[in-house]
């Protein structure tokens, strides 16, 4: 062998066991503790993947934390690709990180989600509830923004338009908000955060504002009628600049991605809430006290990495299964039955002081005949449903999918 | 475990590494614990049929004591219908119950829907070649369990080959000398081979897997343009190449740091002039494998019989096909091997003069198709596939999607295509024998290797800590 070769095996040798004494040294009680934490397998299904598990602790308990990713992303930047970890995101012109789509294909047909709505709206007709159904922005339409050449940008705009045009033969009543900042002259970059794969808060308080004035123009529905409750006035707001990390940036990396500016509105009126929510493993919690203690989770907002710093959660905590918010102090305002996913949180967390109650589900994990129990139970006078156009899809719409089942209570665990 | 994993680079490989060299003092003490790390690392990838490996080595291990004891031929028979019935059980069983049903027009058997323990092909076939070579007095019988379990069970070329047979490791195992030479060799051989997987191989399996689920899906719902579905093509061929031929680097890199020489398993085979020549470079251990046990034995291309050498080149590429998975597609896949072959034989190809570029070209395009035959998921799929390339589903010819993929992977292209010619050894070889005195050119290239090297070994080991994307494709094997 020759000279160099022989300095490279050297080098080499030094290197991957150096790494391996160093990372085995520092992050060893956090891989004792996770190994723990899996417990030892005690069925054959539970061996077969015990070691996949293990696997995956090595890999995430490696010494340098989230360098690895960073470096991942710089060589990414560098060589000026626009596609990320095998289309897992992509990049748009503007900067903003997109979901990767090549079919952009909905494998249910528009008309049956919309007749699931309507079916929905002819059985709580008699209690004398509205339905209206919320259609937000999506984060890429073709045509509209400026993407890169052959990229494959996630967009089911037309299949949104679709649903819609169904929604209207069926008579159903909608806000699509897709115009609301079309007409605005809004840029994506305006709405959503280029990191996350949610809209702005702001973009949400925008669009609670519109509803609440919809609300009460067309059905005389009293959530806003002093203006009140949407005037940005009645709100502290605070801006941390470059400061935020969304999903898509963390698993991009921040190098790749870049930072985001997250504002945040708290309003400044008295408020007086109870709000018990329920999480995916039916942990049940119940908080009162005023907006900022029940509807916030400041603790979010205060994580020094950015990493860990998941602002988007600190209202709401994000997104739990079940939520119910009793509003003490606008007892008389509507009550409100929110069906919907995560982008929905800041109009529901902005929507709350105008209900008298606002029950929010998130549909995906919620059987139809369990939604419809609670529906029948609560009475509510508005459902709103509220997806953007990539949810508009079968898994969200559990809620009128319901002859098939049969046992309520297994279903709605 | 596989060699592109944290776990195998950061955990595995140093202690079994440190520990072997520790255990210098005896041989018998490295060679039980090269079986015991080997029997782990199968183990953590198979923790339930670790024990059919385990009876494999024993099974094997008392055949080979009876061959040797009693040539009858009834022993060999039973040691091929026990090894191949297992592999037939666990490999084949859905597909002849499909085969079946398919007959009849209904479900008349339900699906078994077995699991495939990973290498069973390949570890199968090894200790095959142990009981025949024992009962062919080829080899010597193996009177330590432990060193034939270390023969089949051998970490490095355990999932993924190289087929090695017994007489070639024999004496490795009582006696082998490993210096820093060869522990230099190996780790280079490692070193490329974890840069060619992960970064070449995985990227292409990327591009690949992306075009072929397009056409996965039927063309009513998307069409895949006439260049995309080339281009599709055209990366799994190189990720088919670069991942396969990557595991074999390291198997052979791995071998050598613990003292073994393994069989080259890939030679360049694009540069092949004829498809025989590129199946004599493809898989050398597994063509080494048909032509010991069965293409010979069954008289070979010496027979005066043409008919009889047509019937043999048949039998071996349908076994060949066969062993590559169980489905039509595989089948299909190795008799167009035997049917350009056979065309090569008639035509004389090799003695043929000139057109040197034609002759790459076609290769090319040949393993180009094949490889779409060995990819498609059902014959469905390729038939679609194979239209899609020839525009017959009016699918349209230009795609943004193919310059969009050229753009964000022509890089890896590029490299792809450059390191399926011998790059390294032609640079070596004409700074060494060149009349002029390259002095700083050497340093130069010196540098870059060592530089280059460690810089793709680093970013290697940065792609499998961030879980970028890294299929196995010998779960299928």
């Amino acid at each position: 062998m020759k000279i160099y070769q022989k300095i490279f095996a050297v080098l080499f040798l030094a290197c991957i066991i150096g790494l391996a004494g160093v990372n085995f040294y520092t992050q060893r009680e956090a891989i004792i503790s996770d190994v723990k934490e899996l417990g030892v397998p005690d069925s054959k299904k539970k061996l077969e993947t015990y070691t996949a598990s293990i696997d995956s602790i090595l890999a995430s308990d490696l010494i340098g934390d989230h360098m690895w990713n960073e470096m991942y992303g710089a060589v990414y930047k560098a060589l000026g690709k626009n596609e990320e970890n095998n289309f897992s995101y992509v990049r748009d012109k503007k900067g903003i990180l997109q979901f990767a789509d090549f079919k952009n294909v909905n494998d249910t047909e528009a008309l049956e989600l919309a007749e699931r709505v309507r079916k929905l709206v002819d059985r709580t007709e008699k209690m004398g509830t509205k339905v209206i159904f919320l259609v937000y922005p999506s984060r890429f339409e073709y045509g509209v923004d400026d993407g890169y050449y052959g990229i494959p940008y996630r967009d089911f705009n037309s299949y949104a338009d679709d649903f819609i045009r169904y929604l209207r033969r069926l008579n159903m009543d909608y806000i699509d908000f897709r115009e609301l900042f079309n007409e605005m002259g809004y840029e994506k970059s305006d709405i959503m955060y280029p990191t996350d794969h949610h809209w702005k808060l702001e973009s949400g308080f925008l669009a609670t504002q519109y509803l609440a004035q919809y609300m009460d123009k067309n059905y005389n529905a009293g959530f806003d009628p002093d203006y009140f409750y949407t005037n940005p006035d009645n709100y502290i707001t605070e801006t941390y600049y470059q400061r935020y990390l969304g999903s898509i940036g963390r698993e991009a990396g921040e190098i790749y991605a870049g930072l985001d500016d997250y504002t945040y509105f708290l309003p400044t009126y008295e408020t007086q809430f109870t709000r018990m929510y329920e999480d995916n493993d039916n942990h049940k919690d119940e908080v009162s006290g005023s907006y900022s203690h029940t509807i916030m989770k400041r603790k979010y907002l205060t994580y020094e990495d950015s990493y860990s710093r998941e602002f988007y959660n600190s209202y709401l905590g994000g997104i739990y299964r079940i939520e119910r918010i009793v509003n003490h102090s606008n007892t008389e305002a509507p009550r409100v039955l929110f069906l919907r996913d995560s982008y929905s949180t800041p109009i529901g967390a902005f929507l709350a002081p105008m209900c008298s109650r606002l029950d929010m589900y998130w549909t995906q994990f919620c059987s139809g005949n369990y939604l419809i129990e609670r529906i029948e139970d609560f009475e509510p006078d508005y459902i709103f449903i509220g997806f953007a156009p990539d949810k508009i899809q079968s898994s969200e719409f559990t809620f009128f999918d319901i002859e098939e089942e049969t046992d309520d209570e297994e279903v709605a665990s | 475990m596989v060699f592109s994993s944290i776990t195998f680079l950061l955990y595995y490989f140093p202690i079994v590494f440190i520990v072997y060299y520790i255990l210098a003092f005896s041989r018998t003490a490295q060679n039980i614990w090269l079986l015991l790390a080997s029997l782990l690392f199968y183990a953590w990838g198979e923790p339930v049929y670790v024990v059919l490996m385990v009876f494999s080595i024993l099974f094997n291990y008392i055949m080979g004591l009876v061959v040797n004891k009693s040539k009858k031929k009834i022993n060999i028979v039973i040691t091929c219908l026990v090894n191949l019935g297992i592999l037939g059980f666990y490999k084949y069983s859905d597909f002849v119950i499909e085969l079946i049903n398919s007959v009849f027009g209904e479900t008349r058997v339900q699906p078994l829907k077995l699991p495939l323990p990973i290498g069973i092909s390949f570890y199968t076939f090894q200790a095959l070649s142990y009981v025949i070579d024992v009962y062919k007095e080829k080899a010597e019988v193996q009177k330590n369990p432990l060193n034939l379990g270390l023969y089949i069970s051998f970490f490095p070329q355990l999932v993924a080959g190289p087929i090695v047979r017994y007489t070639t490791v024999e004496k490795q195992i009582r006696e082998r000398k490993s210096d820093f030479n060869m522990i230099t060799e190996g780790i280079c051989r490692f070193a490329e081979g974890i840069a060619k997987k992960v970064l070449i191989a995985n990227n292409m399996a990327a591009v690949a897997d992306q075009i072929f689920a397009l056409s996965s899906g039927g063309d009513n719902i998307v069409k895949t343009p006439v260049m995309l579905a080339w281009l599709g093509a055209f990366a799994y061929m190189l990720q088919l190449y670069y991942d396969f031929s990557a595991y074999s680097d390291m198997a052979i890199g791995l071998g050598k740091m613990f003292g073994f020489q393994f069989p080259e398993n890939f030679r360049y085979p694009f540069m092949a002039k004829s498809i025989r020549e590129f199946m004599t470079k493809w898989h050398i251990s597994l063509a080494t494998w048909f032509n010991q046990y069965v293409y010979k034995p069954l008289g070979g291309s010496k027979s005066d019989n043409k008919d009889k050498m047509i019937r043999n080149l048949f039998i071996v590429w349908l076994l060949t096909g066969i062993w590559h998975g169980a489905g039509w597609t595989f089948i299909w896949w190795g008799l167009t091997f035997f049917a350009f072959i056979l065309l090569e034989n008639f035509i004389n190809i090799e003695k043929s003069e000139g057109h040197e570029v034609l002759r790459h070209i076609y290769v090319w395009v040949v393993v180009l198709f094949a490889m779409v035959i060995f990819r498609s998921d059902s014959g469905a799929q390729l038939i679609r596939y194979i239209g899609n390339m020839f525009g017959m589903s009016g699918n349209g010819f230009y795609s943004s999607r193919f310059v969009m993929f050229l753009k964000e992977y022509g890089i890896i292209f590029a490299s792809g295509i450059l390191f399926l010619f011998p790059v390294r050894e032609f640079i070596e070889e004409t700074l060494e024998h060149s009349k002029k005195n390259y002095r700083m050119l050497k340093i130069c290239w010196q540098t870059v290797y060592i530089v280059g090297m460690l810089l793709l070994t680093f970013f290697s080991i940065t792609v499998l800590a961030k879980g970028g994307y890294n299929p196995f494709i010998y779960f299928n094997f």
